[in-house]
């Protein structure tokens, strides 16, 4: 499996342009952060924690997200569209550990990216802007909410599986990743309407940070319909997770690749 | 346990509740080189796709070195290399890349000098560490091959492998397989649609149409044959008192050039050649027809491979 593992990482790279992503976010990040030190006057910059968590929001909880949903997919639909999967499927290895190595690889290179965004980020936010105000210690902050985040990335990436088999298509993945992520506030917002219970949806328990005893996570978190308690929102997670799991792998071991 | 290295029994599939592939059975053995053959939508694909797992079968086995393919897959597919269709390979990383990317799904590990032999066998070793996207046709089909030997299988497969291939592909295609199966008992079926390629580089031919086997049989013994029966063509200073001679021997058709004889023994035209001579009928040509391709327009009834 790890051999499986280490091919579905070389292809990443190479595939996904991995070093360009890399470029470009952090450079632009770099950018914007610099620009802002300099031209904001003093009384109109960010504090470090506000900085930081605003960068994590945006980082962590849309470019990140994004690119591991692209990453996920496309490691799928590209070897049909490109007919490599009749290489890899004519081995001696299950169609299980196949697609078991395509989404744990994904989910390793994005945890792998969120390292090291997030050390930019820290690094970025305590040497341009005023850390001494924090009220909590803005490491542990940054490490907290990226682990509030990790159980987002395992719901989103089960999604892209799914998907990768099911249609075999990236643009599909990214079309359901952005109506998930918009249209869920408005159907949680409909449920509360009509006084449903809107806490087995998973869009409201996908915001694990309103559970963070450390305030300037939960300051930042907002969320409708959710607040059964953060093991039931993973729990939520966890299931939705393994029903698309089971479904893509059951599909991908029973289709037929012409 | 069947000595045989592949073992198709009964395979059936179905598309859409249309029969691609229709109770077919055969046999191959050990280091000998098959055409798989048949008209265009005989079933050719869809059968190498099921000899590979690539589809699932309807009815029907397939014992691969007394594997079953269905219930033992992985033991099945250990001794299977295949190219099916195009030599897909990843083109943003090098030849080298991409035979190590191959080499890790295979246990035991496969060494770099495997790895190496390979490449050297197929004659890649200049342009190993380019990327495949700069490659040819040619170099594809060739790091294809290579890359379904690196776990030194006893079988080999491929699917349409002279496609896209020059005159100078084609022929070191043709030495790389008889190499395999005269050196290393490499049993190899290639299915394709050049029946003078199959002529030339098959031991036997396997020939399909609709889904169902046809025939089955060596090129050796078609060839090697002393009373072989042939169709026979001739044209001559005067076909129409050639017609009189030839009759003697057998069915006479004539048309605008030729004047044919449906079927007599190949040791009768010399005679018939004489006797000619001697009524003063001088013969500008005689044409045998007894190529691959005419067997397998009779066995298919006239359906192009």
């Amino acid at each position: 499996m790890s051999s499986l593992m280490y091919n579905e990482l070389l292809k990443t790279w190479y595939r996904n342009g991995v070093k360009w992503f890399l470029i470009i976010v952090l450079g632009l990040y770099l950018i914007i952060s610099v620009s802002l030190r300099i031209f904001l006057n003093e009384g109109a910059l960010p504090s470090a924690e506000s900085f930081l968590i605003t960068s994590q929001m945006l980082i962590n909880g849309t470019f990140l997200l994004f690119y591991g949903v692209i990453i996920t997919t496309s490691s799928i639909t590209s070897e049909f569209h490109k007919g490599t999967i009749k290489q890899l499927a004519i081995r001696p290895i299950s169609r299980l550990s196949l697609l078991g190595s395509k989404l744990v690889s994904g989910f390793l290179a994005t945890l792998m990216l969120m390292v090291v965004f997030n050390i930019i980020i820290y690094l970025v936010s305590v040497l341009l802007f005023d850390a001494s105000s924090a009220s909590e210690n803005l490491l542990v902050t940054a490490a907290l909410a990226c682990l509030y985040q990790i159980p987002v990335y395992v719901f989103y990436l089960c999604l892209s599986v799914i998907i990768g088999t099911l249609f075999k298509s990236t643009t599909v993945a990214v079309v359901l990743f952005f109506v998930i992520d918009t249209a869920g506030g408005m159907v949680t917002g409909l449920f509360q309407l009509l006084d449903w219970n809107a806490s087995y949806f998973i869009y409201p328990n996908l915001t694990l940070e309103v559970y963070s005893d450390n305030e300037i996570i939960s300051n930042q978190a907002m969320v409708m319909g959710g607040g059964e308690g953060l093991l039931f929102s993973l729990t939520i997670i966890a299931v939705y997770s393994l029903i698309l799991a089971v479904i893509g792998f059951y599909r991908f071991q029973k289709q037929d690749i012409a | 346990m069947s000595s045989k290295p592949l073992v198709v029994k009964n395979l059936s599939k179905s598309f859409k509740k249309k029969t691609i592939i229709d109770d077919l059975s055969f046999e191959l053995d050990k280091g000998k080189i098959y055409g798989f053959l048949g008209p265009n939508g005989a079933g050719k694909t869809t059968t190498i796709r099921m000899l590979v797992s690539l589809l699932h079968a309807d009815k029907g086995e397939i014992i691969v070195n007394g594997h079953n393919l269905k219930t033992e897959r992985s033991k099945a597919l250990s001794s299977i290399g295949a190219v099916v269709e195009n030599p897909e390979m990843y083109n943003l990383m090098s030849g080298t890349q991409n035979m190590q990317h191959f080499s890790r799904m295979h246990t035991p590990k496969i060494s770099q000098d495997r790895i190496n032999e390979l490449v050297n066998f197929v004659e890649l070793s200049g342009a190993i560490d380019d990327k495949v996207k700069t490659y040819s046709l040619g170099m594809k089909q060739r790091l294809g091959i290579a890359q379904a030997l690196l776990h030194k299988p006893s079988i080999l497969i491929l699917d349409e492998p002279t496609n896209g291939l020059d005159p100078k592909g084609i022929r070191e295609l043709r030495s790389y397989l008889r190499t395999l199966a005269d050196d290393e008992g490499v049993t190899v079926l290639v299915s394709t649609h050049l029946l003078s390629e199959a002529e030339m580089m098959c031991d036997e031919v396997l020939i399909i149409q609709d889904g169902k086997f046809v025939k089955q049989f060596s090129m050796n013994e078609k060839t090697e044959s002393e009373e072989q029966r042939v169709k026979a063509l001739f044209r001559a200073t005067s076909n129409k008192e050639l017609i009189p001679v030839l009759e003697k021997y057998g069915t006479v058709e004539e048309d605008k050039k030729y004047i044919t004889l449906s079927e007599i023994e190949q040791d009768q035209i010399p005679t018939i050649i004489k006797e000619a001579s001697d009524q003063g009928i001088l013969l500008y040509e005689v044409i045998l027809k007894d190529t691959l391709e005419d067997q397998f327009l009779e066995l298919t009834g006239g359906e192009k491979a």
